[in-house]
């Protein structure tokens, strides 16, 4: 793999992943189908579902039948639609959560890394702090704190997994910066805000994608936690993990959909993401070894 | 030619089917070992001398593939051999030592176990006997026996590599294979482990020895086997072998090596070795040499032999004129 | 390679955890200390209270005294166990009574979990590496994407339903069989009940412990099926397993050695994957109504109950530190190449 003094585009790693023949391609396929499934749930939800979610719409506890595809739960809300219109809190939290993490950590990481010295010290000690703290507790440290709202759940997922794009961003600018290309770029002149920008984050683009997907299943799973617990919305605000602990104590009764449907699409739309970030980085790594 | 060997490869091919292509490594290649000789194979990197070594013990792993060909040892076929019965034969009767002794050991085990094991897995010694015996190889190697209890990293360089010397011959066998044992080790140290492995020549075992160094292995062989994109160029005793270097790539091989004691001009062999996925045809120093002519150019030479000294050139019949 | 160098070791070791700590509860501190909002007053709700008794609950929860002070003190406190006390129902009760009995439920729940986890992590990771390339691998690997986005809520109510409601052969929540008449001594129920060679309460306890450890077991097992095998296969292709080969060493002998080399680095990787283990271990205790740590902290969320909340967190935080020195130190005494 050579690497050029001009700077690359971003998105051309993202292409040559969905074409190149590599094995794992079957993978990536099935998890990006799953997350489309999903995004495609959420953005055409008000086609999709024939009730409101958060209405009483019928008796409660109806099994699954032609006009309640998932039956209705405690309250007589339709599931089915809980779990369609659940997906853009979901999806809205857990993106808005990520794509803040990635705003501080990367940045933060692709200094520290390159520029190194004291900075990188104080950085690279309170990164590592917070990463080894379990990520679900200091969640609900902050979302305790704040209160329960989708925003504050997200700031909160936020707040979690910056370390986790830091230390990545931060380990593969260090190796990067030690390649002739850098030395190169240095000695014609160019600002190292722009040798940063232009020459070593494009190269990190895969990396990005890798951890971008897998974070993003982990925190589909902590968002789900947080829920559970009575720290993410508020009723009648459709949520899976909320759902999941209202039907708990109906569950061992044989109320089984109340909670079937919810924990499953967490799993499905976690395994999805889950699916596309190892495809990536299997392929990354056998790009890498070619 | 079939009794008195001790090892005879014949018509190896070894192939590795990469997703870029396939590569062949070892191109019908044939060689034989006398008891009690050292052979020493030269060649570039790539020039599937390893891979020839290692076919004869069974280390080719996936994509590589031992595709045609016998490699007979006493007269038995090592490569239809059941696993079973090979296992016997590996490291008891055939002994190994790698290339780069700080990686070639077991960095979580005492020196004296890992040599020990082997006694106690072929010849079903108990632990303590076993490691008597391994403190007499040790001492035989040339190092104090009280190290037995130590581990490898804290050893250096020459030191590993005698102790990974000790595990092959450990079984005092008959064939012992070294695969560059002396590249990553300094000019000084190199010349002591020559030594040792010299001193085992002499009392029976038979040497094959891989190289890119032409100098290195003419100090100490009995025989010379060149190789060159896969396949055997030329091959003959050591002495003739130096004095009357018949094929075109042996003669740059011999011109290349700088001559401490006296003005020689050092000339290296133009271009660069063809990739194994798809040669040139006809002889595949073709490219690189500077007398070859069309027949060259369309036709694989075939080994020629005069005695002991066989060539593979069309020109041989020029080149025996001068 | 002594004793004493040993101690020294970890006495250097355990220095260096101190900067992490003190990090860790600096954060917790700012974090429950500063965000918006008077705590005392979201306890007992904007209700107006006399002035005297917001103060007295303020002066109960040390709220009076300047930031920095009230940093130090707790930290000086929390070193010598005082973690405070509870504000709400019940109101006053040191924080450290409830961590005294909660901390052990925890710590058992997470040993078991943890150890089903490795188990089967070892195992799906071992057969993945030895069969590389091949079907048996891409299942493994499945497995463990499909164990680690499990919900461990929505797993473990599954596993209740099938093994206590339809086969109605475990038990779907609580630690042990409240009839049992049981004394504690650790804490931890199986040793407790081994200790005291009480059958009935290690029988209890163990089946109240296999649902809920089986669960987390299982959605951790997923991360190390994966760290196992990656370790394994990069042991595989080192030089020394070429040179067992050539040995005429049997393959099973091989594959241990192998395993012993991989296990270093895997086992050190497990054990700072402990804190998600903790994390997990929360939503576990909620679904089984397991009297732990993760049941206080959600308890007391609902009460509000900042210094309780606190108090746990930061002990945790203690906790995950120790855990790291106890790891390193482990992995001093495995590889014979660390000198102390």
């Amino acid at each position: 793999m050579d690497k050029k003094i001009k700077p690359k585009s971003l998105l051309s790693p993202l292409v040559k992943q969905l074409t190149s023949r590599l094995p794992g391609r079957g993978l990536l396929l099935v998890g990006l189908g799953i997350v489309l499934v999903f995004i495609c749930m959420a953005v055409f939800a008000p086609w999709i579902s024939s009730y409101d979610p958060t209405k009483m719409v019928d008796k409660p506890f109806l099994p699954p039948s032609p006009e309640h595809l998932m039956g209705t739960n405690r309250i007589g809300q339709d599931v089915f639609s809980r779990i369609v219109w659940g997906s853009r809190i979901v999806l809205y939290v857990v993106f808005s959560a990520t794509l803040l993490s990635m705003a501080i950590g990367i940045p933060l990481g692709l200094i520290s890394g390159y520029r190194g010295g004291k900075i990188d010290r104080v950085l690279s000690m309170f990164m590592d702090s917070m990463y080894s703290f379990p990520a679900l507790i200091l969640a609900i440290a902050i979302a305790a704190v704040l209160g329960p709202s989708p925003m504050n759940t997200a700031i909160a997922i936020a707040f979690v997994y910056i370390p986790t794009y830091f230390r990545m961003i931060r380990g593969q600018t260090l190796s990067l910066k030690s390649q002739l290309f850098i030395d190169a770029a240095h000695a014609l002149g160019i600002p190292d805000k722009r040798i940063m920008l232009k020459h070593i984050l494009p190269n990190l683009a895969h990396t990005i994608l890798v951890v971008f997907s897998l974070s993003v299943a982990d925190a589909i799973l902590t968002e789900a936690g947080l829920s559970f617990l009575g720290l993410s919305v508020t009723p009648p605000t459709p949520d899976w993990g909320y759902d999941l602990r209202v039907g708990q104590p109906f569950f061992l009764n044989g109320q089984w959909w109340l909670v079937f449907f919810p924990g499953l699409s967490v799993m499905l739309l976690a395994m999805g993401f889950a699916l596309i970030g190892e495809a990536l980085s299997e392929r990354l790594s056998l790009a890498q070894s070619i | 030619m079939m009794s008195g060997y001790l090892l005879e490869i014949k018509d190896l091919v070894v192939k590795y089917y990469t997703l870029s292509g396939i590569v062949r490594a070892v191109d019908h290649v044939s060689l034989s070992i006398r008891p009690g000789e050292w052979l020493s194979v030269v060649g570039e990197s790539g020039c599937g001398k390893s891979t020839m070594a290692y076919s004869i013990v069974r280390l080719i792993s996936p994509p590589g593939r031992i595709v045609g060909g016998q490699i007979l040892f006493n007269g038995r076929d090592l490569l239809s051999m059941k696993p079973k019965e090979f296992r016997k034969i590996l490291g008891r009767e055939i002994g190994v030592v790698f290339q780069d002794p700080m990686t070639s050991l077991d960095p979580l085990r005492r020196i004296g176990d890992q040599i020990a094991e082997v006694y106690m897995t072929h010849l079903g010694m108990k632990k303590k006997e076993a490691l008597e015996k391994a403190g007499e190889v040790l001492e035989r190697v040339g190092i104090p026996r009280d190290k037995i209890n130590a581990y490898p990293h804290q050893m250096s360089g020459g030191q590993r590599q005698r102790v990974a010397i000790a595990i092959a011959v450990a079984l005092k066998p008959k064939l012992l294979i070294a695969d560059e044992p002396t590249t990553a080790l300094d000019v000084i140290v190199q010349d002591t482990i020559m030594d040792l492995l010299e001193s085992f020549k002499e009392e029976g075992t038979s040497i094959l020895f891989i190289t890119h160094d032409l100098a290195l292995a003419a100090e100490r062989s009995d025989r010379i086997a060149v190789m060159y994109a896969g396949k055997l160029v030329e091959e003959g005793l050591v002495e003739e072998l130096v004095e009357n270097p018949l094929h075109p790539y042996t003669q740059g091989l011999l011109r290349s090596v700088p001559d401490l004691w006296g003005p020689k001009k050092i000339e290296s062999i133009p271009g660069y070795p063809p990739d194994l996925r798809s040669p040139p045809p006809g002889c595949r120093f073709n490219p690189r040499c500077r007398i070859a002519d069309d027949t060259c150019r369309k036709q694989e030479p075939v080994l020629n032999c005069i005695g002991e000294h066989c060539v593979a050139c069309h020109k041989t019949g020029e080149l025996l004129k001068r | 390679m002594g004793k004493k160098g040993l101690g020294y070791y970890i006495v250097i070791r355990a220095l260096m955890i101190i900067p992490t700590i003190l990090i860790l509860y600096t954060i917790v501190f700012i974090l429950l200390r500063i965000l918006p909002g008077n705590p005392i007053l979201a306890v007992v709700g904007t209700r107006n209270i006399p002035p005297e008794q917001l103060k007295h609950l303020e002066h109960l929860a040390g709220l009076d005294k300047p930031l920095i002070i009230q940093y130090f003190d707790y930290l000086w406190n929390v070193l010598h166990g005082n973690f405070g006390v509870t504000l709400a129902s019940p109101m006053g009760v040191p924080v450290i009574n409830y961590i005294a009995t909660r901390f052990p439920a925890t710590l058992e729940l997470a040993i078991w979990g943890f150890s089903f986890s490795v188990i089967i992590g070892l195992v799906t990771g071992l057969i993945a590496a030895l069969k590389r390339g091949g079907k048996i691998d891409t299942g493994m690997r499945l497995y463990s994407i499909i164990a680690y986005t499990l919900f461990i809520p929505w797993f473990g109510m599954i596993l209740q339903y099938v093994f206590g409601v339809v086969l109605g052969v475990l038990p779907t929540g609580g630690r042990i069989d409240p009839r049992i008449n049981f004394h504690t001594i650790t804490g931890l129920y199986v040793l407790d009940s081994i200790l005291t060679g009480n059958i009935p309460a290690l029988i209890s306890s163990i089946k109240h412990l296999i649902l809920p450890s089986l669960t987390l077991g299982i959605v951790l097992s997923g991360a190390y099926t994966r760290l196992v095998r990656n370790n394994m296969v990069d042991v595989l292709s080192m030089d020394f397993i070429r040179s067992y080969k050539a040995r005429g060493i049997p393959g099973y002998k091989i594959t241990w050695y192998a395993l012993k080399n991989a296990f270093i680095p895997v086992i050190t990787l497990m054990g700072l994957q402990f804190a998600i283990l903790l994390g997990g271990a929360i939503l576990t205790e909620t679904t089984f109504s397991w009297p732990g740590m993760g049941t206080f902290i959600v308890d007391r969320i609902e009460y509000r109950d900042y210094n309780s909340i606190q108090g746990a967190i930061i002990f945790f935080a203690f906790f995950v530190a120790v855990i790291s020195l106890i790891v390193d130190v482990i992995y001093a005494l495995l590889d014979p190449r660390i000198k102390y």
